[in-house]
Protein backbone atom coordinates (compact mmCIF):
# COMPACT_ATOMS: atom_id res chain seq x y z
CA UNK A 1 0.00 0.00 0.00
CA UNK A 2 0.77 3.50 -0.53
CA UNK A 3 0.60 4.79 3.61
CA UNK A 4 -2.76 5.46 4.10
CA UNK A 5 -2.85 9.19 4.07
CA UNK A 6 -2.57 8.79 0.27
CA UNK A 7 -5.39 6.38 0.17
CA UNK A 8 -7.25 8.33 2.33
CA UNK A 9 -5.92 11.81 -0.09
CA UNK A 10 -7.08 10.22 -3.07
CA UNK A 11 -10.46 9.35 -2.06
CA UNK A 12 -11.18 12.61 -0.97
CA UNK A 13 -10.14 13.89 -4.21
CA UNK A 14 -12.28 11.84 -6.30
CA UNK A 15 -15.68 12.14 -4.18
CA UNK A 16 -15.07 16.20 -4.14
CA UNK A 17 -14.83 16.12 -8.01
CA UNK A 18 -17.85 13.82 -7.74
CA UNK A 19 -19.54 16.36 -5.71
CA UNK A 20 -19.32 19.37 -8.46
CA UNK A 21 -21.93 16.63 -11.02
CA UNK A 22 -24.03 14.94 -7.86
CA UNK A 23 -25.44 17.58 -5.40
CA UNK A 24 -26.39 15.50 -2.94
CA UNK A 25 -22.89 14.11 -2.71
CA UNK A 26 -22.08 16.43 0.38
CA UNK A 27 -19.08 16.21 2.94
CA UNK A 28 -20.48 13.32 4.96
CA UNK A 29 -20.59 10.92 1.91
CA UNK A 30 -16.75 12.53 1.26
CA UNK A 31 -16.11 11.36 4.26
CA UNK A 32 -17.70 7.49 3.49
CA UNK A 33 -15.57 7.79 0.47
CA UNK A 34 -12.27 8.40 2.45
CA UNK A 35 -13.67 5.63 5.19
CA UNK A 36 -13.82 2.89 2.27
CA UNK A 37 -9.96 3.80 1.15
CA UNK A 38 -9.43 2.15 4.33
CA UNK A 39 -11.23 -0.75 4.00
CA UNK A 40 -9.00 -2.98 1.87
CA UNK A 41 -6.43 -2.47 4.80
CA UNK A 42 -8.07 -4.12 7.17
CA UNK A 43 -6.12 -7.11 5.96
CA UNK A 44 -3.16 -5.61 8.09
CA UNK A 45 -4.93 -6.84 11.09
CA UNK A 46 -2.20 -9.27 9.90
CA UNK A 47 0.22 -7.00 11.81
CA UNK A 48 -1.62 -8.41 15.29
CA UNK A 49 -2.13 -11.75 14.44
CA UNK A 50 -0.38 -13.08 11.30
CA UNK A 51 -1.80 -15.31 9.38
CA UNK A 52 0.48 -17.72 10.11
CA UNK A 53 -0.52 -17.90 13.88
CA UNK A 54 -4.24 -18.07 12.86
CA UNK A 55 -3.32 -21.22 10.90
CA UNK A 56 -1.46 -22.91 14.08
CA UNK A 57 -4.16 -22.37 16.41
CA UNK A 58 -7.10 -23.13 14.16
CA UNK A 59 -5.34 -25.60 12.48
CA UNK A 60 -6.63 -24.71 9.18
CA UNK A 61 -5.44 -22.54 5.87
CA UNK A 62 -5.77 -18.66 6.44
CA UNK A 63 -4.97 -15.61 4.66
CA UNK A 64 -5.97 -12.45 6.03
CA UNK A 65 -4.95 -10.99 1.97
CA UNK A 66 -8.44 -11.94 1.38
CA UNK A 67 -9.77 -8.83 2.69
CA UNK A 68 -7.63 -6.78 0.43
CA UNK A 69 -8.99 -8.15 -2.99
CA UNK A 70 -11.87 -7.30 -4.72
CA UNK A 71 -14.56 -10.09 -2.62
CA UNK A 72 -13.49 -9.18 0.77
CA UNK A 73 -13.66 -5.68 0.04
CA UNK A 74 -17.01 -5.97 -0.76
CA UNK A 75 -18.62 -8.13 1.74
CA UNK A 76 -16.46 -5.73 4.39
CA UNK A 77 -18.25 -2.88 2.73
CA UNK A 78 -21.42 -4.49 3.17
CA UNK A 79 -20.97 -4.58 6.71
CA UNK A 80 -20.94 -0.60 6.36
CA UNK A 81 -24.06 -0.52 4.53
CA UNK A 82 -26.03 -2.59 6.62
CA UNK A 83 -24.92 -0.31 9.94
CA UNK A 84 -26.14 3.02 8.22
CA UNK A 85 -29.97 3.92 8.27
CA UNK A 86 -32.00 2.32 5.52
CA UNK A 87 -31.88 5.67 3.79
CA UNK A 88 -28.20 6.49 2.90
CA UNK A 89 -27.30 2.92 1.81
CA UNK A 90 -27.80 3.30 -1.96
CA UNK A 91 -25.49 6.13 -1.45
CA UNK A 92 -22.70 4.66 1.05
CA UNK A 93 -22.75 1.68 -0.89
CA UNK A 94 -21.77 3.50 -3.88
CA UNK A 95 -19.06 6.08 -1.92
CA UNK A 96 -17.68 2.80 0.07
CA UNK A 97 -17.07 1.39 -2.68
CA UNK A 98 -15.66 4.08 -4.89
CA UNK A 99 -12.75 4.33 -2.10
CA UNK A 100 -12.18 0.62 -1.85
CA UNK A 101 -11.68 1.06 -5.48
CA UNK A 102 -9.29 3.38 -5.72
CA UNK A 103 -7.29 2.13 -2.86
CA UNK A 104 -7.19 -1.65 -4.59
CA UNK A 105 -5.92 0.24 -8.20
CA UNK A 106 -3.47 2.74 -6.34
CA UNK A 107 -2.15 -0.55 -4.62
CA UNK A 108 -2.15 -2.07 -8.05
CA UNK A 109 0.79 0.50 -9.35
CA UNK A 110 3.60 -1.03 -6.33
CA UNK A 111 6.73 -1.88 -7.23
CA UNK A 112 7.49 -5.41 -6.98
CA UNK A 113 10.46 -7.36 -6.96
CA UNK A 114 8.53 -10.17 -9.09
CA UNK A 115 6.82 -7.56 -11.83
CA UNK A 116 3.66 -8.59 -10.44
CA UNK A 117 1.18 -7.23 -8.55
CA UNK A 118 -1.67 -8.98 -6.83
CA UNK A 119 -4.61 -10.91 -7.21
CA UNK A 120 -7.07 -7.36 -6.48
CA UNK A 121 -10.03 -9.11 -8.86
CA UNK A 122 -10.04 -11.99 -6.41
CA UNK A 123 -12.27 -14.69 -6.23
CA UNK A 124 -13.08 -13.87 -9.88
CA UNK A 125 -9.41 -14.83 -10.83
CA UNK A 126 -5.72 -15.50 -9.04
CA UNK A 127 -3.81 -13.68 -11.52
CA UNK A 128 -1.55 -11.21 -10.44
CA UNK A 129 -1.38 -8.62 -13.03
CA UNK A 130 1.94 -6.98 -14.26
CA UNK A 131 2.66 -4.14 -11.98
CA UNK A 132 4.43 -1.08 -13.42
CA UNK A 133 6.03 -0.46 -10.14
CA UNK A 134 5.63 3.13 -9.79
CA UNK A 135 6.36 3.31 -6.09
CA UNK A 136 7.09 1.74 -2.92
CA UNK A 137 4.64 1.48 -0.13
CA UNK A 138 7.28 3.17 1.95
CA UNK A 139 7.96 6.40 -0.32
CA UNK A 140 6.28 9.49 0.59
CA UNK A 141 5.95 10.48 -3.08
CA UNK A 142 2.30 9.30 -3.66
CA UNK A 143 1.31 11.11 -0.51
CA UNK A 144 3.06 14.55 -2.01
CA UNK A 145 1.30 13.99 -4.91
CA UNK A 146 -2.32 12.92 -3.37
CA UNK A 147 -2.01 15.99 -1.25
CA UNK A 148 -1.04 18.69 -4.57
CA UNK A 149 -3.95 16.93 -5.98
CA UNK A 150 -6.47 17.01 -3.23
CA UNK A 151 -5.33 20.99 -2.17
CA UNK A 152 -6.11 22.14 -5.64
CA UNK A 153 -9.51 20.35 -5.95
CA UNK A 154 -10.27 21.83 -2.38
CA UNK A 155 -9.63 25.44 -3.53
CA UNK A 156 -11.49 24.83 -7.01
CA UNK A 157 -14.54 23.42 -5.18
CA UNK A 158 -14.24 26.90 -2.64
CA UNK A 159 -14.17 28.77 -5.60
CA UNK A 160 -16.96 26.94 -7.39
CA UNK A 161 -19.04 26.88 -4.45
CA UNK A 162 -18.26 30.85 -3.67
CA UNK A 163 -19.36 31.54 -7.50
CA UNK A 164 -22.43 29.72 -6.67
CA UNK A 165 -23.93 31.74 -4.08
CA UNK B 1 -36.69 0.44 2.13
CA UNK B 2 -37.16 -1.32 5.63
CA UNK B 3 -35.24 -4.37 5.46
CA UNK B 4 -32.35 -4.19 8.04
CA UNK B 5 -33.53 -2.03 9.97
CA UNK B 6 -34.07 -3.43 13.34
CA UNK B 7 -30.99 -3.67 15.91
CA UNK B 8 -31.74 -7.76 15.77
CA UNK B 9 -31.55 -7.68 12.11
CA UNK B 10 -28.61 -5.46 12.03
CA UNK B 11 -26.51 -7.89 14.20
CA UNK B 12 -27.67 -10.50 12.10
CA UNK B 13 -26.68 -9.40 9.05
CA UNK B 14 -23.13 -8.30 10.34
CA UNK B 15 -22.49 -11.66 11.70
CA UNK B 16 -23.22 -13.38 8.61
CA UNK B 17 -20.77 -10.79 7.25
CA UNK B 18 -17.79 -11.96 9.44
CA UNK B 19 -18.70 -15.48 8.73
CA UNK B 20 -18.69 -14.66 5.03
CA UNK B 21 -14.94 -12.86 5.66
CA UNK B 22 -13.89 -15.36 8.19
CA UNK B 23 -14.51 -18.05 4.71
CA UNK B 24 -13.42 -16.34 2.26
CA UNK B 25 -9.72 -15.51 4.62
CA UNK B 26 -9.90 -19.55 4.80
CA UNK B 27 -10.55 -20.21 0.85
CA UNK B 28 -7.59 -17.44 0.34
CA UNK B 29 -5.18 -19.48 2.75
CA UNK B 30 -6.00 -22.83 0.59
CA UNK B 31 -4.10 -21.21 -2.75
CA UNK B 32 -0.98 -22.21 -3.35
CA UNK B 33 1.42 -21.28 -5.87
CA UNK B 34 0.89 -20.39 -9.16
CA UNK B 35 3.54 -19.03 -11.23
CA UNK B 36 2.03 -18.88 -14.60
CA UNK B 37 -0.41 -16.61 -12.77
CA UNK B 38 2.11 -14.49 -10.75
CA UNK B 39 1.92 -16.17 -7.78
CA UNK B 40 5.63 -16.84 -7.25
CA UNK B 41 6.69 -18.86 -4.12
CA UNK B 42 7.80 -16.73 -1.17
CA UNK B 43 9.40 -17.45 1.62
CA UNK B 44 6.47 -19.58 3.45
CA UNK B 45 7.25 -22.09 0.89
CA UNK B 46 10.85 -21.81 0.52
CA UNK B 47 11.33 -21.37 3.61
CA UNK B 48 10.37 -24.81 4.95
CA UNK B 49 10.74 -26.92 1.59
CA UNK B 50 13.32 -25.35 -0.35
CA UNK B 51 14.31 -28.48 -2.20
CA UNK B 52 10.78 -28.23 -4.11
CA UNK B 53 11.57 -25.19 -5.51
CA UNK B 54 15.47 -25.32 -6.51
CA UNK B 55 16.59 -24.10 -10.14
CA UNK B 56 12.41 -22.15 -10.53
CA UNK B 57 11.87 -18.36 -10.12
CA UNK B 58 11.21 -17.07 -6.22
CA UNK B 59 10.30 -14.08 -4.28
CA UNK B 60 11.82 -13.36 -1.18
CA UNK B 61 11.48 -10.25 1.49
CA UNK B 62 13.32 -10.25 5.02
CA UNK B 63 15.76 -8.29 6.32
CA UNK B 64 19.42 -8.05 5.17
CA UNK B 65 21.64 -9.88 7.89
CA UNK B 66 25.14 -9.23 6.56
CA UNK B 67 26.31 -7.57 3.23
CA UNK B 68 29.27 -9.47 2.22
CA UNK B 69 28.09 -11.71 0.98
CA UNK B 70 24.26 -10.57 0.82
CA UNK B 71 22.29 -12.19 3.14
CA UNK B 72 19.12 -12.13 4.43
CA UNK B 73 16.76 -13.66 6.61
CA UNK B 74 13.48 -15.26 6.13
CA UNK B 75 10.75 -15.98 8.42
CA UNK B 76 8.32 -18.72 8.26
CA UNK B 77 5.45 -20.72 9.87
CA UNK B 78 5.28 -17.83 12.38
CA UNK B 79 8.68 -18.05 14.45
CA UNK B 80 10.86 -20.39 12.15
CA UNK B 81 14.03 -18.63 9.99
CA UNK B 82 16.37 -19.24 7.55
CA UNK B 83 19.43 -16.96 6.14
CA UNK B 84 20.17 -17.23 2.45
CA UNK B 85 22.58 -15.98 0.48
CA UNK B 86 21.51 -13.63 -2.06
CA UNK B 87 23.91 -13.08 -5.36
CA UNK B 88 24.28 -10.51 -8.08
CA UNK B 89 22.46 -8.03 -5.80
CA UNK B 90 23.46 -4.29 -7.92
CA UNK B 91 21.44 -2.05 -5.42
CA UNK B 92 23.14 -0.70 -2.10
CA UNK B 93 21.94 -2.32 0.74
CA UNK B 94 22.39 -2.30 4.89
CA UNK B 95 22.07 -4.79 7.59
CA UNK B 96 18.60 -3.87 9.17
CA UNK B 97 17.14 -3.01 5.40
CA UNK B 98 14.13 -5.14 4.34
CA UNK B 99 15.68 -7.02 1.34
CA UNK B 100 12.76 -7.76 -1.89
CA UNK B 101 14.45 -10.06 -3.72
CA UNK B 102 13.24 -11.94 -7.14
CA UNK B 103 14.69 -14.38 -8.78
CA UNK B 104 16.15 -17.98 -9.22
CA UNK B 105 16.73 -20.37 -6.37
CA UNK B 106 20.25 -21.77 -6.92
CA UNK B 107 20.47 -24.17 -4.53
CA UNK B 108 19.01 -24.32 -1.21
CA UNK B 109 20.36 -21.36 0.15
CA UNK B 110 21.30 -19.09 -2.22
CA UNK B 111 19.18 -16.90 -4.94
CA UNK B 112 20.95 -15.41 -7.72
CA UNK B 113 18.75 -12.16 -7.77
CA UNK B 114 17.27 -10.75 -11.28
CA UNK B 115 15.76 -7.87 -9.08
CA UNK B 116 16.37 -6.65 -6.01
CA UNK B 117 15.66 -3.73 -3.94
CA UNK B 118 16.07 -2.34 -0.30
CA UNK B 119 13.45 0.06 2.16
CA UNK B 120 15.37 1.10 5.04
CA UNK B 121 13.86 0.56 8.14
CA UNK B 122 12.97 4.98 8.27
CA UNK B 123 10.59 3.94 5.37
CA UNK B 124 8.48 1.82 7.54
CA UNK B 125 8.54 4.13 10.30
CA UNK B 126 6.85 6.82 7.97
CA UNK B 127 4.11 4.68 6.48
CA UNK B 128 3.14 3.69 9.90
CA UNK B 129 2.99 7.34 11.41
CA UNK B 130 1.42 8.97 8.68
CA UNK B 131 -0.98 5.91 8.38
CA UNK B 132 -1.94 7.08 11.97
CA UNK B 133 -2.29 10.84 11.07
CA UNK B 134 -4.76 9.53 8.53
CA UNK B 135 -6.55 7.33 10.54
CA UNK B 136 -7.24 9.97 13.01
CA UNK B 137 -8.22 12.35 10.38
CA UNK B 138 -11.01 10.22 8.42
CA UNK B 139 -12.43 9.44 12.28
CA UNK B 140 -12.42 13.05 13.06
CA UNK B 141 -14.49 13.35 10.13
CA UNK B 142 -16.86 11.14 10.42
CA UNK B 143 -17.72 11.58 14.56
CA UNK B 144 -18.49 15.16 13.07
CA UNK B 145 -20.64 14.17 9.96
CA UNK B 146 -21.99 10.73 11.57
CA UNK B 147 -23.75 9.92 14.85
CA UNK B 148 -25.67 6.29 16.56
CA UNK B 149 -28.78 6.46 16.51
CA UNK B 150 -30.13 3.36 18.14
CA UNK B 151 -27.47 1.10 16.30
CA UNK B 152 -27.38 2.73 12.96
CA UNK B 153 -25.48 5.80 11.71
CA UNK B 154 -27.15 8.08 10.62
CA UNK B 155 -25.99 11.66 8.84
CA UNK B 156 -25.91 14.52 11.22
CA UNK B 157 -28.41 17.81 9.92
CA UNK B 158 -25.72 19.80 11.60
CA UNK B 159 -21.85 18.99 11.71
CA UNK B 160 -20.61 18.28 14.98
CA UNK B 161 -18.34 21.20 16.18
CA UNK B 162 -16.16 21.28 19.10
CA UNK B 163 -18.21 23.69 21.07
CA UNK B 164 -21.29 21.22 20.53
CA UNK B 165 -18.74 18.29 22.13
CA UNK B 166 -18.12 20.60 24.72
CA UNK B 167 -21.52 21.79 25.45
CA UNK B 168 -22.41 17.67 25.11
CA UNK B 169 -19.68 17.05 27.62
CA UNK B 170 -20.93 19.88 29.92
CA UNK B 171 -17.53 21.97 30.25
CA UNK B 172 -18.37 24.34 28.20
CA UNK B 173 -19.40 27.02 30.75
CA UNK B 174 -18.12 26.48 34.47
CA UNK B 175 -15.39 23.89 33.36
CA UNK B 176 -15.82 22.71 37.25
CA UNK B 177 -13.51 19.91 37.43
CA UNK B 178 -10.65 20.97 34.54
Amino acid sequence: MPDLLAHALIAYALATLLSWHYEWLSAPYVTVAMAGAFVPDLTKVDLLFSSELVEVVLGIPFDWFALHTLGGSLVSLAIGVVLVASSERRRVAALLGLGAASHLLADALLLNASGHSYPLFWPLSYLHPPTPGLYLSTDPEPMVVAAAVASVVFVATRLRTKRAE
Amino acid sequence: MSALSTRRSRVLAVAFLLATLFGLCVWFGSYGVAPALGAYPTEQVVGPTPDQYVGGPVTLAGPVVDTDPVTMRITYRGTEARTLTITDVETPVEPGDELRVFGTLVDEDTVAATTAFAVPPAGYLYTYVVSFVSGLWVLTRLATHWRLDAGALVRRTEPLTLDGVRTRLGVGGSNDDA
